[in-house]
């Protein structure tokens, strides 16, 4: 993996940096970790091959969790799902979609044992 | 030929046509899309962000899959790139011994041996099929929105062109519609921006509608449902910002299935009330 070199390739592609998210050099010196479209293109654009988007998680575990990755992740831990799924299955029938049986709550504690929802 | 249809958190709760219309076109290609029980969200951008546990979920996905005994079709951008981390990561013999005996306590197993495809990438290894089932052309002017995850890590993707791809583009050309070229095309939707800035997930969706409308677009071409939830569940917030950012959104099998002259309503395309004109 390489050193930043903070050239700034990855903000010139960067849509979260053109949309008015301060960022410093590089799109790992921003503020923000979470302000971020997951596009990859800074990825696909840095010439020293920096792990960014291991780099991008490592700021975002030390920074303070928004509300929408909170609620998403209360949702996982109850239900397996990062949006509510109460109903799925009777809106599915209405629509001639089999049901989907789901995961059992129990599997996923099992698998997240230490994910905290912020 | 069978598959298993990764919905993803997003499809399973709100797209059912998208579901509906791919699971029609996979049919006329003769691939079977066979029903993912147990499966559970992908980990998205959600659990890495706060834990190395994304893992585990992503590859009870996975292990699924083997137990069953297929490859798994995605239908959106992020499910198919963290699916395909997983795999990578599984790749490694000391991850693959961790994620294992954490999933022995659920009763699986994962190798890491299921192929993990988006809808777009099995579409285009299917091309000449595409082609033979094209009975009614279509008299569309269409703008495509490419899924960032499908083409980006190029590592990760390993196919297609990751600034420029061109899949879509040639399956949409395929039905005869018109694909124009607008300035925007190869932005990223940014509706990802929704999770902490309205503001900004909305008026990038309203440009990229807007650019395309001016191109001469008549309905925007996705195949994503993140992508999905931008254009078609905020039109109205990107409607107040921008009157004039009005386009329907199609999911990418809709438009394939309409030249295949499968009907609108066979397609779902009447449940969210899409109208082209
Ligand atoms: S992934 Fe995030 S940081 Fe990287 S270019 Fe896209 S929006 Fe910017
Ligand atoms: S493109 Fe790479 S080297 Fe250049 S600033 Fe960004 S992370 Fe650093």
């Amino acid at each position: 993996m390489g050193e930043c070199t903070r050239c700034g390739a990855c903000v010139r592609v960067c849509i979260a940096a053109r949309r008015g998210t301060p960022t410093g050099a590089s799109v790992l010196e921003r503020e923000d970790p979470f302000t971020c479209a997951g596009c990859w293109k800074c990825v696909e654009a840095c010439p020293e091959g920096v792990d960014i988007y291991a780099l991008m998680l490592e700021a975002r575990r030390r920074g303070r969790l928004p509300e929408s990755f909170s609620f998403a992740l209360r949702n996982i831990l109850d239900t397996g799902y990062s949006m509510p799924v109460r109903g799925v299955n009777a809106i599915r029938e209405m629509y001639g979609l089999p049901p989907i049986r789901r995961v059992k709550p129990e599997v996923v504690r099992k698998l997240l044992r230490d994910v905290k929802p912020g | 030929m069978e598959c298993l249809l990764y919905l993803g958190c997003m499809v399973y709760n709100r797209f059912p046509d998208y579901e509906i219309a791919a699971r029609a076109v996979l049919a006329r290609l003769g691939i079977e899309a066979r029903d993912f029980h147990d499966f559970a969200c992908c980990s998205s951008t959600f659990l890495p962000s706060v834990s190395d546990e994304w893992l585990y979920l992503a590859s009870y996905n996975l292990a699924l899959a083997e137990r069953r005994g297929m490859d798994i079709v995605s239908l959106c951008g992020t499910c198919t790139g963290m699916l395909r981390r997983a795999l990578r990561e599984l790749r490694d013999g000391e991850v693959r011994d961790r994620v294992n005996s954490r999933l022995a306590e659920v009763g699986l197993e994962v190798a890491g041996s299921a192929g993990v495809a988006h809808l777009i990438e099995v579409l285009i290894q299917h091309r000449e099929k595409v082609e033979r089932e094209v009975s009614t052309p279509l008299k569309l002017r269409v703008a495509l929105q490419h899924p960032c995850n499908v083409f980006r890590p190029a590592e990760l993707a390993g196919f297609d062109d990751p600034w420029r791809p061109r899949a879509m583009r040639e399956l949409a050309e395929l039905t005869g519609a018109e694909v124009v070229d607008y300035p925007l095309e190869y932005e990223c939707c940014g509706s990802t921006l929704l999770l902490t800035s309205e503001e900004m997930g909305i008026s990038s969706g309203a440009d990229k509608l807007l650019s395309a409308r001016e191109a001469g677009a008549q309905a925007m071409v996705v195949s994503c449902g993140n992508c999905a939830y931008l254009f078609d569940r905020h039109l109205q917030e990107i409607r107040a910002r921008r009157a004039e950012a009005e386009l329907p959104t199609l999911f990418l099998p809709q438009l394939l299935g309409l030249s295949f002259g499968i009907s609108a309503r066979e397609l779902g395309l009447d449940i969210r009330g899409v109208e082209l004109g």
